[in-house]
């Protein structure tokens, strides 16, 4: 009960968080080319840093309970000392400055390209580096390096999609299209290297070729098999749907925003993987993982 | 702006040397085993250094309850002292935190015959 919980809370605050994120970046970098879209992409962006507060918030909260097993250690002094002394707490307080930074750094007034924001979005992506697998690996300065690279990208890219949806709503054609190209340009150049970078996370954690057979190496394959089918999308994106809504199709706006929203909803599904992935299982052989531990031991139960 | 890249590289150069992934290696009494004396210690050996952050034991069909004290410090090896026990089987049940910020619960069972 009290690990599913964190589990979702996890899952959530990681779908928040790299939405936070990739807003931030998206306005930074876009706010300029942006007419009547602006006021409700920045209040987007502002709420999802919001709801990313609220969410972590919850985590710090309930940190000791996970830790201790039980709802008794919410009150207990020794337990949530004990909490705030982890990586995970370190890394939690960090993401919550940073979410708290890109809700300031959003606000009605605030120009672009909104330092603060990125400056926050910069301090959660750097929080993800403080715990997890990469932390307790002796090559830990390339795997943070790598971390950093992958989730940057990542969050920029899922992050975007959602002001992209209102920017093809809102905008007239000829921004929304400048816009759309804008994203592209970019897309095009990062979107492998969520790949590149994640492959050589893998490569760097997973002990052997074995390890893609165990737990925490087949959610590892989901993740590239989601991965691969949003590239088509993007693909679908990038060379149908784009030019259509340039060339003024009647139909573009919507097809256009439809498969955004799938694309948005995929990458939920492959973050609530990851938040498995990372939280629950070790890339270290299967009798070493947390959820292979809590099995074994209820098997014998 | 210009100090955006200066953030990233403290971030960076934060990461120093760090602790692997704890797993539980051996425990005294062992796992399933049956002992014919009451013994003074439960020792949880790791494979790295890890927090214990909850501990419970419970006889066969009884309620468990908290031992302590424990370390207040990771511990690669944990030593705890566990109360006078009857003849009887038990359950002992805890939860780690390693330096990744990961909690890994365990347990194991064992019997004393007197």
């Amino acid at each position: 009960m009290i690990d599913g919980a964190w589990l979702v809370l996890r899952a959530a605050g990681l779908v928040l968080s790299m939405q936070a994120i990739g807003a931030a970046l998206f306005i930074a970098r876009v706010a300029r080319q942006l007419d009547r879209s602006m006021a409700m992409v920045r209040t987007g962006g502002q709420r999802a840093a919001l709801a990313a507060l609220a969410v972590l918030a919850a985590q710090l909260l309930i940190g000791p309970v996970e830790l201790a097993g039980e709802a008794a250690a919410l009150v207990d002094r020794f337990e949530v000392r004990l909490f705030l002394t982890t990586s995970a707490a370190a890394s939690l307080l960090t993401r919550f400055a940073g979410a708290a930074c890109v809700v300031a750094g959003l606000r009605t007034g605030a120009r672009a390209p909104y330092p603060l924001a990125v400056a926050g979005s910069i301090l959660m992506i750097g929080s993800f580096t403080l715990t997890g697998h990469t932390v307790a690996q002796p090559l830990r300065l390339p795997l943070a390096s790598l971390l950093l690279v992958h989730v940057t990208v990542v969050g920029f890219w899922f992050g975007a999609l959602r002001p992209l949806r209102q920017v093809v709503a809102l905008e007239c054609t000829a921004v929304a299209s400048a816009v759309l190209t804008t994203f592209s340009a970019l897309a095009v150049w990062l979107v492998p290297v969520i790949a590149l970078a994640g492959a050589a996370i893998a490569v760097l954690l997973l002990p052997d070729v074995g390890g893609l057979l165990r737990p925490y190496g087949l959610l590892l394959l989901t993740k590239i098999a989601l991965f691969a089918l949003l590239m088509g999308l993007a693909a679908l994106n990038r060379l149908r749907l784009s030019p259509a809504l340039a060339a003024g199709s009647g139909t573009a706006p919507e097809s256009l925003r439809r498969s955004i929203a799938v694309e948005w909803g995929l990458i939920c599904v492959v973050l609530a993987v990851t938040a498995v992935m990372s939280g629950d299982f070790s890339p270290a052989p299967a009798q070493h993982s947390r959820q292979s531990a809590a099995s074994a031991a209820s098997a014998r139960a | 702006m210009r100090l955006l890249p200066g953030l990233v590289c403290v971030l960076v150069a934060s990461a120093g040397a760090a602790l692997a992934h704890a797993h539980l290696e051996k425990t005294t009494p062992a796992d399933g085993s049956v002992i014919t004396a009451a013994p003074p210690n439960l020792v949880l050996e790791f494979s790295e250094r890890a927090q214990l952050a909850a501990l419970w034991i419970a006889a066969d069909g009884g309620s468990r309850r908290k031992l302590t004290p424990w370390p207040q410090q990771a511990e690669q090896r944990i030593v705890v002292a566990l109360p006078n026990l009857a003849p009887g089987s038990y359950l002992v049940s805890w939860r780690v935190v390693g330096a990744d910020g990961h909690v890994v619960p365990g347990q194991i069972r064992f019997t004393l015959t007197r």
